[in-house]
């Protein structure tokens, strides 16, 4: 009796709860939820999938196999390929350049935009990453074929000069573009050199940053490029 | 046809009136009605008696909500029908929720206080203002319209374990709101 004697005092209560409850809104179908939520799933997936491979620029490439361009007698594409065995050319940003599908270790790796004006050439992976240089030019060449690299060190990591110092870039490492505003203004990046140099005048890098807003946070560096606040510390490199 | 319209007719004693309410309300009381009652036959009967209902009190009456004014009147002609039938088997959607308010409300209303019915639908109106828009209409469109869970879950876009899961956490919010008022021992 007390559930009824409640249900009847619920059938006075006023008219605008009532109201409220006959007019609201119907809710989307459950079924039209779930298929949002999976639309949504794959979608995140499918963009990890592109950052993850460096088909899409966030921040610093992770720690990806880097693509080196070696010696190739097959394959090529462009008619004046100049490379040889003895010589390991360059690395390449993976982040900057469409990749094809075919395994890395065992085909080439043909590009678009980069390699319009560059050998094409077989690839294998090497401890070292390389970040993502948006601001290199296709035409750039960053290649210094009279430079002899030793094998074993084929091209210096992302490094900069900064007061006497030589700082080496933090892979995977990236930090909110809120981390600079309180941080000391060191300057911008004045010169550069090749990856196959260190750097060694202040503000100079070896690859094309010039412009690239340097910041000092204690023992390391937070350089802004492109948007994205790279990380460096200091290099075990002399 | 507007409500304001379909009153009009029943100030000028217009039997249009009757099919224009049949028209626009009737799925919605045949719903509460049958969800309470669960007999086809006897859900018939309530609405024909609901609309003689309408037809006395409009006028004097002017209901600013005639929707919910209807309903009202069907939900309760719809109980009156259910006490009176109560030695007949039951297994609508109403007496699923009676049981669940029954164990809800266990204890009983406080034996110190009289309740008026008036208190305690106070009360109810101010335990539905403690809850969100959306809990307060999974609530009445449960022990109100008396909806299955089924119906809510379509309704709300949810699936039925969550209306299930909400609704318990609701009685046990009502449970403690009257405990809180001294109206549940």
């Amino acid at each position: 009796m007390n559930a009824e004697q409640f249900t009847q005092a619920l059938g006075q209560i006023g008219e605008g709860y009532v109201e409220e409850a006959m007019v609201a809104p119907k809710g989307r179908p459950l079924g039209l939820k779930r298929l949002e939520l999976a639309a949504c799933a794959c979608l995140v997936l499918l963009l990890g999938a592109l950052i993850g491979y460096g088909l899409l620029p966030m921040g610093e490439a992770p720690e990806l196999p880097t693509v080196v361009v070696m010696p190739s007698t097959e394959e090529s594409e462009e008619p004046n390929s100049s490379t040889t065995e003895t010589e390991p050319i360059t690395t390449e940003p993976i982040t900057t350049e469409p990749i094809t599908t075919e395994p890395i270790t065992t085909e080439p790796i043909t590009t678009e935009s980069s390699q319009a004006t560059e050998p094409s050439s077989h690839t294998e992976p090497i401890p070292s990453t390389q970040p993502p240089t948006t601001t290199q030019s296709p035409t750039e060449p960053s290649v210094t074929e009279s430079i002899e690299i030793p094998p074993a060190l084929p091209s210096y990591p992302p490094m900069l000069f900064v007061n006497g110092m030589l700082y080496e870039l933090l892979p995977g490492e990236a930090e909110n573009l809120d981390a600079v505003e309180e941080l000391p203004f060191i300057g911008t990046v004045g010169s550069c050199c090749s990856e196959e140099e260190l750097p060694d005048a202040h503000l100079e890098a070896n690859e094309p940053i010039v412009g690239a807003e340097v910041y000092i946070q204690g023992e390391r560096l937070l350089v802004l490029v492109s948007g994205y606040l790279r990380i460096y510390v200091r290099s075990t490199v002399q | 046809m507007q409500d304001e319209r379909i009153i009009d007719l029943f100030f000028e004693r217009s039997e249009e009136a009757i099919l224009a309410l049949e028209q626009k309300y009737g799925k919605l009381c045949r719903q509460i009605s049958a969800n309470i009652l669960g007999d086809s036959g006897a859900v018939e009967e309530c609405l024909n008696d609901s609309w003689l209902g309408v037809w006395n009190v409009i006028p004097p009456q002017k209901p600013r909500h005639l929707g919910s004014f209807v309903c009202r009147i069907v939900r309760n002609l719809s109980l009156k029908r259910y006490r009176r039938d109560s030695a007949q088997k039951r297994n609508s959607q109403f007496d699923t929720a009676l049981e669940e308010l029954q164990d809800c409300l266990q204890g009983g209303f406080s034996a110190e206080r009289q309740l008026e019915q008036k208190e305690l639908v106070k009360s109810i109106e101010g335990f539905l203002d403690s809850l969100s828009k959306e809990n307060r209409v999974i609530f009445l469109r449960r022990y109100w319209f008396s909806d299955s869970y089924e119906a809510i879950a379509k309704r709300t876009g949810r699936s039925e374990k969550a209306i299930s899961v909400r609704l318990v956490r609701l009685r046990e919010k009502l449970r403690t709101y009257l405990i809180e008022r001294g109206m549940l021992e």
